[in-house]
């Protein structure tokens, strides 16, 4: 059963990694770009949805890994991959210290310091004028050499985490996090320390989250505080719904199909957040385990291998 | 060689608000016996058992297990020593498979998938519930619900099972079933069982010794036969119910 998927997913990637080699125009380059990391930020945002926490503070590390990433390229001159993973350890290692101290007490604690977490960093932002304060920080470009490939680099990286993350969610680790969701009293009867574990899927899934913003920089060569507001994470939720939360995969189409949709929205102007907004209540009315789903019904009706232990 | 004495329990109290859900309770348990705790709703039998195994702090008192003081540790930490509570409304990963659920059970004991693949097997095999590995647990019948969550307990073979009206529910055949598997879970692996439950039939029949509770205070202690006539438990206890 799994060997079919697993031969699309290579082809897929395969085409990917190829066609943004080639890609000829900027915009479908761009595009490339955009759609890779969008798919890779959702994945991000479902990690941390496996304990059942709303990571809206996602749009934080988004910019943290930008920031960062930004800073290593523009003002220390480091290699790319080293600006990446400065990125992804800046929000990973800031993302252990939120945690910590937000995913202790149950409730919708964690939800809300993180509207305040994300608001709180667009302000240090907007008043650090080192890094541009509120115009933002400009000429974060990959080395010329790279440039050409930057595109097939960003699809590359993307898989590769892709991969990790589903990896990482179908190990016994993984198991953890869904059983947390499911009853976390439960969990600390059998010896796991529910919150520490926690903070470890909130620190992965942000490490991830801070390699998008780093590429997402390098990519837009311009950043600034206006780019990471919560809506970030509105716009991945909204991925996820329509995409479906059951499979890695479902964030893998929502954010491809709902990326390259919003480029018609473009042309809605002001009215792209209704775009958004529309997109997420056609998704849980109409597609309950959204378009992953839909496709699992019309492809057999049977389900695709999720758990092990088989 | 272990101690005599698994837990102690001494001059518990918990209180919430004004309401004194448990008054300086004193019990042991002892190695290898099924002890019953028994008492009336709301006595504070599942109160006790929240701060034995560590979900919430006691107002006074200590809890010793094996001779060491874990009053106020945290539950991960109390039951890696080796005590192991289930709840009274449902222990159970819903949207998880059974194989799952006690798979999960075994994460912090054992290092490799293999020895907790074999040890999942096992407790299945012993449980009856090999069948049923690959069913997600939500929609399991309530009796096998049940046996799923003592199965997550047993599966760590905790020297202390605290179990928490484990019966609710069940049927004639599944209880009998059931009480055989406690007395396997005693008899060959040497656990020692802490048993809360309404099913009088079943505490009288499967318990060493009993204690009893009533409104958080400590009522009698003894043999089945003995409670069963004390004149306190009578009044108190049978006396008000049906
Ligand atoms: N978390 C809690 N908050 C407030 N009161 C509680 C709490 N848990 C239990 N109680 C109260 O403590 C008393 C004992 O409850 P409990 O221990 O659940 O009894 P039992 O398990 O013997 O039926 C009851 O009056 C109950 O309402
Ligand atoms: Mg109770």
């Amino acid at each position: 059963m799994a060997k079919l998927p697993r031969a699309l997913l290579v082809a897929a990637s395969l085409c990917a990694v190829i066609g943004s080699y080639f890609s000829g125009s900027d915009f479908a380059a761009n595009l490339i770009i955009w759609v890779a990391i969008n798919v890779l930020m959702t994945a991000s945002f479902r990690f941390v949805l496996l304990i059942g926490e709303l990571n809206f503070a996602m749009a934080g590390f988004v910019g943290i890994g930008a920031y960062a990433g930004g800073i290593a390229t523009t003002m220390y001159h480091l290699p790319l991959a080293l600006a990446l993973l400065l990125g992804a350890a800046a929000a990973g290692l800031i993302s252990l210290v939120v945690g910590f101290v937000t995913l202790r007490a149950k409730g919708a604690y964690f939800l809300l310091v993180s509207f305040a977490f994300t608001e709180v960093l667009r302000l240090i932002y907007s008043k650090v004028d080192v890094i541009g304060g509120n115009s933002g920080m400009i000429g974060i470009f990959p080395p010329a050499y790279l440039a050409r490939f930057y595109p097939a680099i960003v699809v590359l990286v993307v898989l590769f985490f892709l991969f990790v993350l589903y990896r990482m969610e179908r190990s016994d680790f993984g198991k953890i996090l869904v059983a947390i969701r499911n009853n976390d009293d439960l969990v600390q009867t059998v010896g796991i320390d529910v919150h520490l574990t926690k903070v470890w899927c909130l620190g992965i899934a942000s490490f991830v989250t801070g390699i998008c913003g780093a590429l997402l920089a390098h990519a837009n060569n311009v950043i600034s505080p206006g780019d990471f507001s919560f809506l970030v994470a509105v716009y991945t939720l909204a991925y996820l719904k329509v995409g479906g939360e059951s499979h890695i995969l479902g964030a893998v189409l929502g954010a491809i199909v709902l990326t390259l949709l919003a480029q018609y929205a473009l042309g809605f102007g002001a009215y792209e957040h209704i775009f958004y907004g529309a997109a997420i209540v056609i998704g849980v009315l109409l597609l309950p385990d959204g378009l992953f789903g839909l496709a699992q019904r019309m492809l057999s009706g049977r389900r695709w291998p999720e758990g092990s232990g088989s | 060689m272990e101690p005599e004495i698994l837990l102690k329990v001494e001059g518990l109290t918990r209180h919430f608000g004004g309401l004194a859900a448990v008054s300086d309770l004193n019990f042991e348990v002892r190695r290898g016996e099924i002890l019953g705790l028994i008492g009336p709703n709301g006595a504070g039998k599942s109160t006790t058992f929240n701060v034995i195994s560590g979900f919430h702090k006691p107002t006074a008192g200590k809890v010793y297990f094996v001779g060491e003081d874990i009053t106020g540790r945290n539950p991960a930490r109390i039951s890696r020593k080796g005590l192991v509570r289930t709840f009274q409304h449902g222990s159970l990963l819903r949207e998880m498979t059974v194989y799952d659920n006690m798979l999960v059970a075994t994460i912090s004991l054992m290092r490799t998938r293999p020895e907790r693949d074999r040890r999942v097997r096992e407790t299945a095999e012993m449980l009856h519930l090999s069948d049923q590995l690959h069913e997600l647990v939500g929609n399991l019948p309530h009796g096998l619900q049940r046996m799923v969550s003592i199965a997550i307990a047993f599966s760590r073979r905790s020297r202390l099972l605290c179990l928490d009206e484990p019966l609710t529910g069940l049927n004639q055949i599944e209880v009998a079933s059931a009480l055989a598997i406690f007395r396997r879970i005693r008899d060959e692996f040497g656990s020692t069982i802490l048993l809360v439950e309404h099913n009088m039939k079943a505490v009288m029949e499967i318990c060493d010794r009993i204690v009893v509770l009533d409104h958080g205070v400590f009522l009698a202690q003894g043999r089945p036969i003995e409670i069963s006539q004390n004149e306190a438990v009578i009044s108190a206890y049978l006396g008000k119910r049906k």
